[in-house]
Protein backbone atom coordinates (compact mmCIF):
# COMPACT_ATOMS: atom_id res chain seq x y z
CA UNK A 1 0.00 0.00 0.00
CA UNK A 2 1.35 3.29 -0.82
CA UNK A 3 1.78 6.12 2.00
CA UNK A 4 2.37 9.75 2.52
CA UNK A 5 6.10 10.18 4.09
CA UNK A 6 4.92 12.70 6.10
CA UNK A 7 8.13 13.02 8.51
CA UNK A 8 10.13 13.94 4.69
CA UNK A 9 6.73 16.11 4.30
CA UNK A 10 7.16 17.60 7.99
CA UNK A 11 11.01 18.24 7.17
CA UNK A 12 10.49 19.74 3.35
CA UNK A 13 7.67 22.05 4.67
CA UNK A 14 9.57 23.56 7.31
CA UNK A 15 8.33 26.81 8.85
CA UNK A 16 5.21 26.45 6.45
CA UNK A 17 4.21 23.08 8.69
CA UNK A 18 2.03 24.69 10.31
CA UNK A 19 -0.02 26.65 7.54
CA UNK A 20 0.36 23.16 5.90
CA UNK A 21 -1.49 21.53 8.01
CA UNK A 22 -4.51 24.07 8.30
CA UNK A 23 -4.78 23.85 4.57
CA UNK A 24 -4.93 19.88 4.64
CA UNK A 25 -7.58 20.48 7.83
CA UNK A 26 -9.65 22.53 5.77
CA UNK A 27 -10.01 20.70 2.37
CA UNK A 28 -10.55 17.71 4.81
CA UNK A 29 -13.46 18.54 6.22
CA UNK A 30 -14.66 19.62 3.40
CA UNK A 31 -14.59 16.65 1.32
CA UNK A 32 -15.40 14.93 4.72
CA UNK A 33 -18.81 16.94 4.61
CA UNK A 34 -19.74 16.72 1.19
CA UNK A 35 -20.00 13.00 -0.20
CA UNK A 36 -20.29 14.08 -4.00
CA UNK A 37 -16.96 15.77 -3.78
CA UNK A 38 -15.52 12.96 -2.07
CA UNK A 39 -16.94 10.50 -4.71
CA UNK A 40 -15.25 12.44 -7.40
CA UNK A 41 -11.88 12.86 -5.77
CA UNK A 42 -12.03 9.14 -5.58
CA UNK A 43 -13.36 8.53 -8.82
CA UNK A 44 -10.77 6.64 -11.04
CA UNK A 45 -12.00 7.76 -14.04
CA UNK A 46 -12.51 11.20 -13.65
CA UNK A 47 -9.33 12.69 -14.66
CA UNK A 48 -6.23 13.98 -11.93
CA UNK A 49 -6.07 17.35 -13.91
CA UNK A 50 -9.99 18.08 -13.00
CA UNK A 51 -9.38 16.61 -9.51
CA UNK A 52 -6.63 19.48 -8.90
CA UNK A 53 -8.58 22.25 -10.46
CA UNK A 54 -11.68 21.52 -8.19
CA UNK A 55 -9.23 21.40 -4.81
CA UNK A 56 -8.17 24.45 -6.70
CA UNK A 57 -11.08 26.10 -6.73
CA UNK A 58 -12.30 25.42 -3.00
CA UNK A 59 -8.71 26.46 -1.87
CA UNK A 60 -8.03 29.64 -3.68
CA UNK A 61 -4.51 31.03 -2.52
CA UNK A 62 -3.78 28.38 -0.86
CA UNK A 63 0.14 27.52 -0.65
CA UNK A 64 2.00 26.08 -3.30
CA UNK A 65 3.37 23.52 -0.72
CA UNK A 66 0.19 22.65 -0.30
CA UNK A 67 -0.77 22.48 -4.20
CA UNK A 68 2.09 20.27 -4.66
CA UNK A 69 1.15 17.52 -1.87
CA UNK A 70 -2.44 17.34 -3.33
CA UNK A 71 -1.34 17.04 -6.62
CA UNK A 72 1.20 13.84 -5.53
CA UNK A 73 -1.64 12.68 -3.64
CA UNK A 74 -4.04 12.65 -6.86
CA UNK A 75 -1.24 11.09 -8.92
CA UNK A 76 -0.31 8.72 -6.47
CA UNK A 77 -3.87 7.91 -6.02
CA UNK A 78 -3.99 8.69 -2.09
CA UNK A 79 -6.20 11.27 -2.20
CA UNK A 80 -8.93 8.68 -0.17
CA UNK A 81 -6.44 9.37 2.33
CA UNK A 82 -6.17 12.89 2.90
CA UNK A 83 -8.34 12.55 6.13
CA UNK A 84 -5.83 10.24 7.25
CA UNK A 85 -2.74 12.22 6.21
CA UNK A 86 -4.75 15.27 7.58
CA UNK A 87 -4.93 13.47 10.68
CA UNK A 88 -1.41 12.26 11.08
CA UNK A 89 0.05 15.28 9.90
CA UNK A 90 -1.38 17.23 12.36
CA UNK A 91 -0.19 14.86 15.02
CA UNK A 92 3.39 15.34 13.53
CA UNK A 93 3.32 19.13 13.96
CA UNK A 94 1.72 19.14 17.42
CA UNK A 95 4.36 17.28 18.30
CA UNK A 96 7.23 18.93 16.82
CA UNK A 97 6.49 22.58 17.71
CA UNK A 98 5.04 21.30 21.24
CA UNK A 99 1.22 22.77 20.35
CA UNK A 100 -1.99 21.33 19.90
CA UNK A 101 -4.49 21.53 17.24
CA UNK A 102 -8.46 22.30 19.22
CA UNK A 103 -11.77 22.34 16.86
CA UNK A 104 -14.30 24.79 18.18
CA UNK A 105 -17.69 24.14 16.42
CA UNK A 106 -20.02 27.47 16.66
CA UNK A 107 -23.80 28.09 15.44
CA UNK A 108 -22.64 30.85 13.90
CA UNK A 109 -19.78 33.14 13.22
CA UNK A 110 -17.82 34.05 16.41
CA UNK A 111 -17.27 37.66 16.68
CA UNK A 112 -13.57 38.96 17.59
CA UNK A 113 -13.97 39.19 21.43
CA UNK A 114 -15.05 35.38 21.59
CA UNK A 115 -11.82 34.83 19.49
CA UNK A 116 -10.06 36.51 21.98
CA UNK A 117 -11.62 35.24 24.77
CA UNK A 118 -10.49 31.75 23.54
CA UNK A 119 -7.21 32.81 22.33
CA UNK A 120 -6.98 34.26 26.39
CA UNK A 121 -7.97 31.00 27.98
CA UNK A 122 -5.42 28.61 25.73
CA UNK A 123 -2.19 31.38 25.33
CA UNK A 124 0.11 30.51 22.66
CA UNK A 125 -0.31 26.43 22.90
CA UNK A 126 -3.41 26.15 21.59
CA UNK A 127 -4.32 26.56 17.54
CA UNK A 128 -7.96 26.53 17.30
CA UNK A 129 -9.84 25.25 14.31
CA UNK A 130 -13.14 26.94 13.70
CA UNK A 131 -15.81 25.46 12.05
CA UNK A 132 -19.71 26.39 11.22
CA UNK A 133 -22.48 24.58 12.66
CA UNK A 134 -26.17 26.10 12.47
CA UNK A 135 -27.75 23.37 13.74
CA UNK A 136 -26.27 23.82 17.21
CA UNK A 137 -28.64 26.68 17.14
CA UNK A 138 -26.12 28.59 20.03
CA UNK A 139 -23.54 28.17 21.84
CA UNK A 140 -20.18 26.01 20.71
CA UNK A 141 -18.55 22.26 21.09
CA UNK A 142 -14.84 22.33 21.82
CA UNK A 143 -12.97 18.94 20.49
CA UNK A 144 -9.74 18.78 22.24
CA UNK A 145 -6.65 16.84 20.08
CA UNK A 146 -7.19 14.76 22.73
CA UNK A 147 -10.47 13.63 22.44
CA UNK A 148 -11.96 15.65 25.17
CA UNK A 149 -15.55 17.15 24.16
CA UNK A 150 -17.17 20.40 26.16
CA UNK A 151 -20.50 20.75 24.20
CA UNK A 152 -21.80 23.74 25.45
CA UNK A 153 -24.53 24.53 22.59
CA UNK A 154 -28.16 24.85 22.37
CA UNK A 155 -28.35 21.48 20.33
CA UNK A 156 -26.32 19.59 23.26
CA UNK A 157 -28.62 20.78 26.01
CA UNK A 158 -31.50 20.31 24.27
CA UNK A 159 -30.24 16.46 23.32
CA UNK A 160 -29.38 16.21 27.65
CA UNK A 161 -33.25 17.56 28.11
CA UNK A 162 -34.36 15.01 25.61
CA UNK A 163 -32.58 11.91 27.26
CA UNK A 164 -33.42 13.39 30.39
CA UNK A 165 -37.26 13.30 29.47
CA UNK A 166 -37.50 10.04 27.80
CA UNK A 167 -35.34 8.15 30.73
CA UNK B 1 -102.24 -145.80 27.46
CA UNK B 2 -98.89 -144.96 28.35
CA UNK B 3 -96.42 -147.26 27.20
CA UNK B 4 -92.38 -146.87 27.48
CA UNK B 5 -90.91 -147.85 24.36
CA UNK B 6 -87.40 -148.45 25.18
CA UNK B 7 -86.05 -148.85 22.31
CA UNK B 8 -87.25 -145.52 21.08
CA UNK B 9 -85.68 -144.19 24.53
CA UNK B 10 -82.41 -145.71 23.98
CA UNK B 11 -81.98 -143.98 20.78
CA UNK B 12 -82.90 -141.25 20.92
CA UNK B 13 -80.88 -140.61 23.72
CA UNK B 14 -78.05 -142.20 21.57
CA UNK B 15 -79.04 -139.25 18.85
CA UNK B 16 -78.82 -136.68 21.93
CA UNK B 17 -75.45 -137.64 23.11
CA UNK B 18 -74.00 -137.74 19.34
CA UNK B 19 -75.24 -134.42 18.64
CA UNK B 20 -74.36 -132.94 22.38
CA UNK B 21 -70.71 -134.53 21.19
CA UNK B 22 -70.59 -132.99 17.62
CA UNK B 23 -71.95 -129.85 19.23
CA UNK B 24 -69.66 -129.76 21.99
CA UNK B 25 -66.93 -130.81 19.75
CA UNK B 26 -67.43 -128.46 16.08
CA UNK B 27 -70.23 -126.18 17.14
CA UNK B 28 -69.19 -124.89 20.51
CA UNK B 29 -65.57 -124.03 19.98
CA UNK B 30 -65.90 -121.26 17.33
CA UNK B 31 -69.04 -119.58 19.43
CA UNK B 32 -67.30 -119.35 22.46
CA UNK B 33 -63.96 -117.88 20.23
CA UNK B 34 -66.40 -115.91 18.93
CA UNK B 35 -68.01 -114.86 21.75
CA UNK B 36 -64.22 -114.49 23.93
CA UNK B 37 -63.38 -112.22 20.79
CA UNK B 38 -66.35 -110.01 21.20
CA UNK B 39 -65.81 -109.64 25.22
CA UNK B 40 -62.39 -108.71 24.72
CA UNK B 41 -63.78 -106.23 22.00
CA UNK B 42 -65.94 -104.64 24.58
CA UNK B 43 -63.18 -104.75 26.95
CA UNK B 44 -61.12 -102.54 24.83
CA UNK B 45 -63.73 -100.92 23.79
CA UNK B 46 -64.39 -99.70 27.65
CA UNK B 47 -60.84 -99.84 28.25
CA UNK B 48 -60.53 -97.33 25.52
CA UNK B 49 -63.62 -95.46 26.94
CA UNK B 50 -62.48 -94.93 29.98
CA UNK B 51 -59.19 -93.39 29.05
CA UNK B 52 -60.89 -91.28 26.81
CA UNK B 53 -63.08 -90.20 29.58
CA UNK B 54 -59.95 -89.38 31.85
CA UNK B 55 -58.48 -87.77 28.87
CA UNK B 56 -61.31 -85.56 28.36
CA UNK B 57 -61.49 -84.85 31.88
CA UNK B 58 -57.82 -83.63 32.31
CA UNK B 59 -58.29 -81.53 29.09
CA UNK B 60 -61.23 -80.14 30.80
CA UNK B 61 -59.48 -79.70 33.33
CA UNK B 62 -56.20 -77.87 31.78
CA UNK B 63 -58.84 -75.54 29.86
CA UNK B 64 -60.41 -74.74 32.99
CA UNK B 65 -56.81 -74.21 34.76
CA UNK B 66 -56.00 -72.24 31.79
CA UNK B 67 -59.24 -70.07 31.73
CA UNK B 68 -58.48 -69.46 34.99
CA UNK B 69 -54.82 -68.16 34.61
CA UNK B 70 -56.46 -66.04 31.58
CA UNK B 71 -59.14 -64.54 33.61
CA UNK B 72 -56.20 -63.58 36.25
CA UNK B 73 -54.11 -62.29 33.64
CA UNK B 74 -56.95 -60.29 31.99
CA UNK B 75 -57.61 -58.84 35.37
CA UNK B 76 -54.17 -57.99 36.13
CA UNK B 77 -53.52 -56.47 32.78
CA UNK B 78 -56.75 -54.36 33.30
CA UNK B 79 -55.47 -53.61 36.77
CA UNK B 80 -51.95 -52.09 35.36
CA UNK B 81 -53.79 -50.38 33.06
CA UNK B 82 -55.96 -48.88 35.21
CA UNK B 83 -53.04 -47.81 37.05
CA UNK B 84 -51.21 -46.89 34.58
CA UNK B 85 -54.03 -44.66 33.16
CA UNK B 86 -54.69 -43.25 36.36
CA UNK B 87 -50.96 -42.41 36.25
CA UNK B 88 -50.60 -40.97 33.12
CA UNK B 89 -53.64 -38.89 33.86
CA UNK B 90 -52.37 -37.32 36.88
CA UNK B 91 -49.18 -36.79 35.30
CA UNK B 92 -50.70 -34.98 31.92
CA UNK B 93 -52.79 -33.26 34.12
CA UNK B 94 -49.42 -31.94 36.28
CA UNK B 95 -47.78 -31.09 32.99
CA UNK B 96 -50.80 -29.13 32.09
CA UNK B 97 -50.83 -26.95 34.73
CA UNK B 98 -47.11 -26.27 34.65
CA UNK B 99 -47.67 -25.12 30.94
CA UNK B 100 -50.87 -23.41 31.88
CA UNK B 101 -49.18 -21.58 34.95
CA UNK B 102 -45.90 -21.17 32.73
CA UNK B 103 -47.85 -19.56 29.84
CA UNK B 104 -49.79 -17.15 32.61
CA UNK B 105 -46.57 -16.29 33.90
CA UNK B 106 -44.88 -15.49 30.36
CA UNK B 107 -48.44 -13.67 29.16
CA UNK B 108 -47.86 -11.27 32.60
CA UNK B 109 -44.22 -10.78 31.51
CA UNK B 110 -45.16 -9.89 27.97
CA UNK B 111 -47.97 -7.23 29.28
CA UNK B 112 -45.42 -6.23 31.45
CA UNK B 113 -42.27 -5.89 29.16
CA UNK B 114 -45.30 -4.12 26.58
CA UNK B 115 -46.52 -1.64 29.05
CA UNK B 116 -42.83 -0.46 29.49
CA UNK B 117 -42.02 -0.48 25.86
CA UNK B 118 -45.06 1.77 25.05
CA UNK B 119 -43.88 3.78 27.96
CA UNK B 120 -40.56 4.22 26.92
CA UNK B 121 -41.54 4.36 23.15
CA UNK B 122 -43.75 7.43 24.51
CA UNK B 123 -41.57 9.69 26.75
CA UNK B 124 -39.31 9.18 23.39
CA UNK B 125 -41.78 10.74 21.20
CA UNK B 126 -42.54 13.37 23.86
CA UNK B 127 -38.93 13.74 24.52
CA UNK B 128 -38.29 14.13 20.20
CA UNK B 129 -41.51 16.38 20.06
CA UNK B 130 -40.13 18.92 23.15
CA UNK B 131 -36.77 19.17 22.15
CA UNK B 132 -37.93 19.46 18.10
CA UNK B 133 -40.28 22.43 19.36
CA UNK B 134 -37.68 23.93 21.81
CA UNK B 135 -34.78 23.96 19.33
CA UNK B 136 -37.67 25.70 16.75
CA UNK B 137 -38.48 27.85 18.86
CA UNK B 138 -35.14 29.02 20.19
CA UNK B 139 -34.12 28.98 16.75
CA UNK B 140 -36.04 31.70 16.00
CA UNK B 141 -36.03 33.63 19.54
CA UNK B 142 -32.18 33.25 19.62
CA UNK B 143 -30.19 36.83 18.83
CA UNK B 144 -26.82 37.39 18.47
CA UNK B 145 -26.41 38.96 22.04
CA UNK B 146 -27.78 36.10 23.60
CA UNK B 147 -25.43 33.56 21.46
CA UNK B 148 -22.66 35.92 22.51
CA UNK B 149 -23.96 35.39 26.78
CA UNK B 150 -24.12 31.71 26.25
CA UNK B 151 -20.34 31.49 24.76
CA UNK B 152 -19.78 33.43 27.50
CA UNK B 153 -20.98 31.98 30.45
CA UNK B 154 -19.67 28.64 29.41
CA UNK B 155 -16.16 29.83 29.26
CA UNK B 156 -16.33 31.15 32.88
Amino acid sequence: MKEMDLDRLLEISGERAEALCDELYRISYLVKQNYELMSALTDPKLAGEAKKKVIGDLMPGASKIFSEVISLMIDQELIKELDQVSVDFTLLVAKKMNIRFDEVIFSEKPGEDILNKFKKIAGDKIRYRIQIDPTLIGGFIWKTMDGKVMNASIKGRLSQIREEIAA
Amino acid sequence: MFELETGLIFWNTVSFAILVFLMYKWVLPPIIAIMKERQMAITRSIVAAEESRKKSEELLAENKRKLAEADRTAKNLINLAKTDGDQVKREILEKAEKQASLIAQQAAQDMQAEKSRIINEAKKEIAEMVALASSRVIGRVITKADNQRIIEEALK
